[in-house]
């Protein structure tokens, strides 16, 4: 029996991938048919995510209180949902799973407790409907592609898959598997259909993302050799160990009970446990069943406190492992937020590949940076987080004004927008990075859900942006600013789209871009002042290398030749990230907010419970 | 948006034929406050209309040879034709939303009369949750978490609402005349030396959204919904100065207002993030209770920086010192723009915010913004001077008129400052209007020195610019005197009080001189004496009726806006009483009731006056020799005290600069084909060179290391000895 849930969700994980496989057996001539095969596959993609946007937001509105209008619950919390499915699934006599928590598990590779296991939660779902939707729009802008049509777009769908099983995965083995899937079709997609010099961008963008993953891959055997049997239900633990004792007798009593895994909700607690050993607050620790004034129940149920304590010698709760571990997850994921100094594959990677490519490396790929740091590295390692809070902060706010600056310095629209998304990404590291405890949590989950807020906002401006540089890369043949000029008399149309995404580029209120960023300088401002300042400052470079672009591009009289107005093709997709950008600006509670942040909020909660103040 | 979440306007039923419009009704009386949100709504709505109709059009257009369909939607919409019904919606939208504002200033007095302060706040304020983090438990006021929209209606935003609409369906009717020649399919610009489309239909779309993020701004009542407003405003007249973009002039001057407001506007964020780091709220009301409470949980220092925060603000969008360069050039946009955004009511926002805003203004912040107000009404009048473009001194003035609003609400005459905010909108509306109609006449010319003896060419607008001229410049019983006699008898006050600040009454004493000067010295050059340049002079002609007619009503309200009665006494204005009921209750001018500082400042005009007559008039003085005479002041102020330079030196420049050189720091590009050879060489100048090149090196070592297999062990053993030096190191390092 296998549930409803289960089923959505690798449906949405595998569909891509199996449409991109049959593309491979049409005839080679039949180019336009793969086109519409393709589009198919994503748009099949897009509704099924949109369906388990509809069944998350049923998953919460059932535990919700009409009376206060508000979806939060701590039932309907990732961490809770996932331990439910865990404690059912051992029991002496298992529970049935229930078919609408929105988390599966299959075993995969018992050897070693690999499971294949997802979920979805108000910080995942987001960026999957975001990936569904950018991936239907990409296909649309591919049209233009004529070479190795099959190819293309096997590639394109297998990335998809790859994209949406890092976001689904709650098992650190599957979410590295997937997080590699999708370098390989990236890898081709920019080294075989991209610029003059697409072979030396794919070959940077291999290395730089190769390392961060190398990093993830030794930070993930670390956190495998960690035994965090305290923090599983005793149940569980047991029934184990009985496993074992039959395979090996030869095992003490001791390591028969060892409990390693890749669950992450399950590596989060014990992360969020070594936070409290490491602040000298073991003794708020507490079992789940067993909840008191003060306590966080993060051990097992059937745990008790006193005999995990001499498991806390254990490397992973000390202050050099927890170290050594976010930094490693850091600097894994903070290559592909990127935050600068990490971030010079980038430039190249934007500028040579084709513009649907760019359009998903802008509008998706990053995000799985700012994505791996929410979901992993902070509830993991919180306690080297919240010490390292600053570096990070001042990196992102580093990262936003350098970026600005850099961008300015631009000749060539492409890198331009590049160089924009390095800025804009800024923010989503300087609203995680803004801790705050107790009464000042408050600030931090604006900051957090900000961050998330401004990387759906950047999903939809970034590509809607490197979409209207192919545009004009179309008619003009050149990326250069100073060739380009006046295109707004010819293209009125276009230009006045465009228009709208430059402002949502630039954070106009009452367009996306300004939701996330307000999000994060309220936030940060609590956090540190002088980082909140440095992104308010930023807005003004921000606005003058965009406006200036806009002078330069759009404006003036044009003299180089007659550019022909957007096909009904480009104006479908540029319209829909209009409306796109204004609905979001317009309305962040009821179209996001409203079933984002409770997922957000609960992690800040989570976290800020374990430092107050 | 505002009310939309308590009321539900779908679900009523209506019975009979009228039982919606009835329903509308009884929406509306429930909470009358409704009213301005409708009239809100209504440019929005005719914005939304001319954004589809042309969105729809433009797509169509390409189509129209092969799709029936197309066709028969591009040529509804206009076909080739810039659109012009629906210039027409939106001045009708426009005029409409006057008559709410009318309609709810009625009510509202005779609310405000007749019900208790509590039923008043509860008929016309209304809340809604924008966005909110946390979970709201009932009967908990935990700070930070919801940003709200709402509306809330007293007298200030209620008198400001109805001169805004009002000078808008003026300034909306004016420009169906004005930009006539925008109908045309062919329009020619003869500055950008191109022939293009007209854009009628584009510029009434823009001004939409424009009034719709004015009101707005007026009756919001928290300063998150101000700061959306106000960057909207911004943007709207962002695309209203680069309206002929064709010429970089405008395009520049668009960039440059844009950019002066982002740095103001940056300091209202920074503002924005103190209230709600410190209050939780951005309601200004609520904010200011706590304050009057005595509950300010902000340290002393940082409530100032809040303040001077927000007044940054106010600096940028009112074009203050030393954030006022923009201004001027924002005449680049077409006149009736400078008329609406740029004189009567964006500009004036800032001064509103300043009122607005003042229970969150201390002392140092208050004599701030008084000395940003009287260096800036000297500077702007100083400039006026030497102008000889009409819509410059027209801009010029607007900045000096300005920094007096500023230095009254900064002295404590809250409501002096607010009297000639109003004042000021409707003589300034109808001079710029009035110079609309002078360039319209002379074929867009816009020199002076060209003009001359215009008041027989075009008699109706000589003569109502006349009565403009009179109003600003203060004559008694015209709108300006009285509002100009309080802010004297305000900053004398203060001068009295404070000896130390003399400066805040000599400066606009001294400029209500220079100000009498310039603007007679404007008319004279336009109307009076004998034409100069024979080929304007012969083709100049009246304005049409549509654009006659505005200004004489503006005339009309630059006379008689701010009469009460005895009409003889400043105080005893009836506009002025109005607004006191809205005055912040911490705003004590120290006015003196006396005419003594009028009687000086009618002084001062007169013998501005008579100045400008000697010289423009009689010729007894020949402004040819005193500018020979005065030469180096007279380049000095034809530079504009050389403001334009120094920013861009102190700051275009460098920030421009540091973008090259972070660009280059970042990563060394060549142009086209050379890009090849940076990727191949190793280039430890840039950052993306030192990151690349720890990656050649290594390959570089790999290449060396496989060389070296077949050499000796010992240096294989030194390396590996080598290598476990440096893992012990390292873990060394990570145990201690």
């Amino acid at each position: 029996m296998i549930e409803y849930d289960l089923i959505m969700m690798s449906l949405v994980i595998f569909v891509p991938a199996a449409f991109g496989l049959l593309c491979l057996i049409f005839p080679a001539k039949f180019k336009e048919a793969v086109r519409w095969w393709a589009l198919l596959g994503t748009a099949v993609t897009l509704c099924l995510s949109l369906c388990l946007l509809v069944e998350y937001y049923f998953l919460l509105d059932s535990r919700s209180d009409r009376g206060l209008r508000s979806l939060h619950h701590p039932k309907t919390l990732l961490d809770a949902r996932a331990d439910e499915a865990l404690r059912r699934a051992s029991m002496p006599a298992p529970e049935p799973r229930q078919a609408y928590d929105w988390v599966g598990t299959v075993p995969w590779i018992d050897r070693f407790d690999i499971q294949y296991c997802i979920g979805i939660d108000g910080i995942s779902l987001p960026l999957i409907v975001l990936t569904s939707l950018v991936m239907f729009f990409a296909v649309i802008a591919s049209w233009k592609i004529e070479t190795n049509v099959r190819a293309y777009f096997f590639l394109l769908l297998t990335l998809q898959t790859g994209v949406l099983g890092t976001f689904f995965a709650l098992d650190l083995f599957l979410l590295y598997v997937f997080y590699e899937v999708m370098l390989i079709p990236m890898y081709f997609l920019i080294g075989v259909w991209g610029g003059a010099r697409r072979k030396y961008a794919a070959f940077k963008f291999v290395i730089y993302t190769l390392l961060g993953s190398v990093f993830l891959l030794v930070a993930i055997i670390g956190l495998y050799f960690t035994d965090v049997r305290d923090f599983v239900d005793k149940t569980a633990v047991d029934a184990r160990a009985e496993e074992r004792r039959k395979e090996s007798p030869r095992l003490t009593q001791d390591e028969i009970r060892e409990y390693h895994t890749f669950h992450i909700p399950t590596l989060q607690r014990a992360g969020q446990g070594a936070m409290l050993v490491l602040t000298g607050q073991q003794n708020r620790l507490t079992a789940r069943d067993e909840p008191g004034e003060g306590k966080v129940p993060l051990l097992g149920r059937g745990v008790h406190i006193e005999s995990a304590r001499g498991r806390f010698q254990q490397a992973f709760f000390q202050p050099t492992y927890q170290y050594l571990f976010f930094v490693l997850l850091f600097v894994g994921f903070a290559v592909k937020v990127p935050v600068v100094p990490f971030h010079s594959w980038l430039p190249d990677a934007h500028v040579e590949a084709p513009t649907p490519v760019s359009m998903i490396l802008a509008g998706i790929l990053l995000k799985l940076g700012g994505y791996g740091l929410l979901r992993l590295a902070y509830p993991i390692c919180p306690w080297a987080a919240d010490q390292l809070s600053l570096v990070i902060a001042g990196l992102g706010a580093f990262g936003i004004v350098y970026g600005a600056f850099v961008a300015l310095g631009q000749t060539d629209f492409k890198r331009l927008l590049a160089y924009s998304s390095i800025s804009h990404m800024g923010y989503v590291i300087l609203g995680l990075a803004a801790w705050g405890g107790g009464a000042k949590s408050q600030y931090w989950a604006w900051g957090m859900n900000g961050a998330m807020y401004q990387m759906v906002a950047h999903g939809i401006t970034a590509s809607a942006m490197f979409f209207v540089v192919g545009v004009l890369y179309d008619r003009s043949h050149t990326r250069e600013i100073r060739q380009l000029g006046g295109v707004m008399t010819s293209m009125p149309l276009f230009a006045g789209l465009s228009a709208i995404l430059f402002f949502a580029s630039m954070g106009l209120p009452g367009l996306c871009g300004f939701v996330g960023e307000l999000f994060v300088v309220l936030g940060s401002w609590n956090y540190h002042p002088g980082l909140s300042l440095a992104a308010i400052g930023a807005t003004v470079v921000t606005a003058a290398y965009l406006l200036w672009t806009w002078q330069r591009v759009y404006l003036g009289v044009n003299h180089h030749g007659h550019y022909t107005e957007i096909t009904a093709r480009e104006a479908a997709v540029l319209l829909t990230f209009v409306v796109l950008s204004i609905a979001l600006g317009v309305l962040p509670q009821t179209l996001l907010l409203s079933w984002m942040e409770p997922s957000v909020t609960g992690l800040v909660e989570s976290l800020a419970r374990l430092k107050p103040d | 948006m505002m009310a939309g979440g308590h009321i539900p306007v779908g679900t009523g039923r209506s019975h009979t034929p009228t039982g919606g419009a009835g329903y509308m009704v009884s929406w509306l009386l429930a909470s009358p406050g409704r009213m301005y949100v409708v009239a809100m709504f209504l440019p929005l709505a005719a914005f939304a209309l001319l954004l589809i109709a042309g969105g729809v059009r433009a797509l169509c257009r390409p189509a129209r040879e092969i799709s029936a369909t197309a066709r028969f939607w591009y040529f509804l919409l206009g076909g080739h034709r810039p659109i012009r019904l629906g210039a027409f919606f939106a001045t009708l939208a426009m005029g409409g939303s006057a008559v709410f504002a009318f309609i709810g200033l009625a009510t509202y007095l005779h609310d405000s009369e007749h019900r208790s302060p509590l039923e008043v706040e509860q008929r016309w304020a209304e809340r809604t949750t924008w966005a909110s983090v946390g979970e709201r438990l009932p009967d908990t006021d935990k700070p930070a978490a919801v940003i709200e929209l709402g509306y809330r209606i007293d007298h200030l935003s209620a008198i400001l609402f109805a001169m805004v609409t009002f000078v808008g369906t003026c300034i909306f009717v004016f420009s169906l005349g004005y930009m006539s020649d925008e109908r045309e399919i062919e329009h020619e610009d003869h500055t950008a030396h191109v022939t293009r489309p007209g854009r009628f239909g584009r510029f009434f779309l823009f001004l939409s959204l424009f009034c719709f993020s004015m009101l707005n701004l007026l009756i919001a009542d928290n300063l998150f919904q101000i700061f959306v407003s106000w960057e909207l405003v911004g943007v709207c007249s962002f695309f209203l100065i680069g309206f002929y973009f064709e010429r970089k002039s405008a395009s520049t001057a668009a960039n440059k207002a844009f950019l002066m407001n982002r740095v103001g506007d940056a300091g209202f964020l920074i503002g924005l993030a103190l209230a709600w780091v410190y209050f939780g709220t951005f309601n200004v009301q609520d904010i200011a209770r706590d304050i009057a409470n005595g509950q300010n949980p902000m340290p002393a220092y940082l409530f100032t920086v809040m303040g001077l925060g927000i007044f940054l603000g106010c600096v940028g969008k009112s074009a203050q010192f030393p954030l006022h360069t923009w201004l001027p050039d924002a005449m680049e946009g077409p006149t009736p723009v400078s008329a609406l955004i740029h004189a009567a009511t964006m500009v004036a926002a800032g001064v509103y915010l300043v009122g607005r805003a003042y229970p969150l203004f201390t002392a140092e912040v208050r004599l701030v913004i008084a000395y940003t107000g009287a260096i800036t009404l000297f500077l702007g009048a100083t400039i006026a001077l030497v102008q000889t473009d009409i819509k410059r001194v027209l801009a010029y003035s607007t900045v000096s008129q300005l920094g007096y609003m500023m230095l009254a609400l900064g002295v404590g005459g809250w409501v002096a400052g607010l009297l000639h905010l109003l004042t000021h909108a409707f003589f300034k509306a109808l001079l710029f209007l009035g110079s609309g109609s002078v360039i319209y006449g002379c074929h867009h010319e816009q020199d002076m020195m060209k003009m001359g003896g215009l008041r027989r060419k075009m008699p109706i607008t000589a003569y109502t610019m006349l009565i403009g001229v009179l109003a600003i410049v203060g004559t008694p019983f015209f709108s300006g005197w009285y509002s100009k006699d309080m802010i004297l008898s305000n900053a004398m006050g203060f001068a009295l009080a404070e000896p130390n600040h003399i400066a805040l009454f000599v400066l606009p004493l001294f400029t209500a001189g220079l100000t009498a000067f310039y603007m007679f010295r404007l008319w004279f050059l336009t109307f009076a004496g004998t034409p100069r340049d024979h080929h304007v002079a012969e083709h100049a002609h009246e304005s049409p009726f549509l654009m006659t007619v505005p200004l004489m009503l503006l005339a009309a309200c630059s006379v008689g806006i701010a009469w009460g009665w005895p009409a003889w006494e400043p105080h005893a204005s009836y506009l002025g009483h109005l607004l006191e009921q809205s005055q912040p209750g911490m705003a004590h001018g120290l006015a003196k009731k006396d005419h003594l500082a009028g009687w000086l400042a009618l002084g001062v005009a007169i013998l501005g006056v008579t100045v400008a007559v000697l010289m423009y008039v009689t010729q007894a003085i020949n402004p040819a020799n005193v500018k020979a005479k005065m030469a180096g002041v007279h380049q000095f102020l034809m530079r504009k005290w050389g403001f334009d330079e120094l920013y861009h030196a102190l700051f275009v420049l460098p920030v421009m600069g540091l973008g090259f050189v972070a660009a280059r720091f970042d990563k060394k590009t060549l142009p086209g084909e050379q890009a090849h050879a940076v990727d191949k060489s190793i280039n430890l100048t840039s950052l993306d060179g030192v990151m690349s090149a720890i990656g050649q090196g290594t390959i570089l070592f790999g290449r060396r290391v496989r060389r070296r297999q077949t050499g000796q062990i010992r240096q294989y053993v030194t390396a590996v000895m080598l290598a476990a030096v440096v893992l012990l190191g390292v873990l060394s390092v990570l145990w201690m």
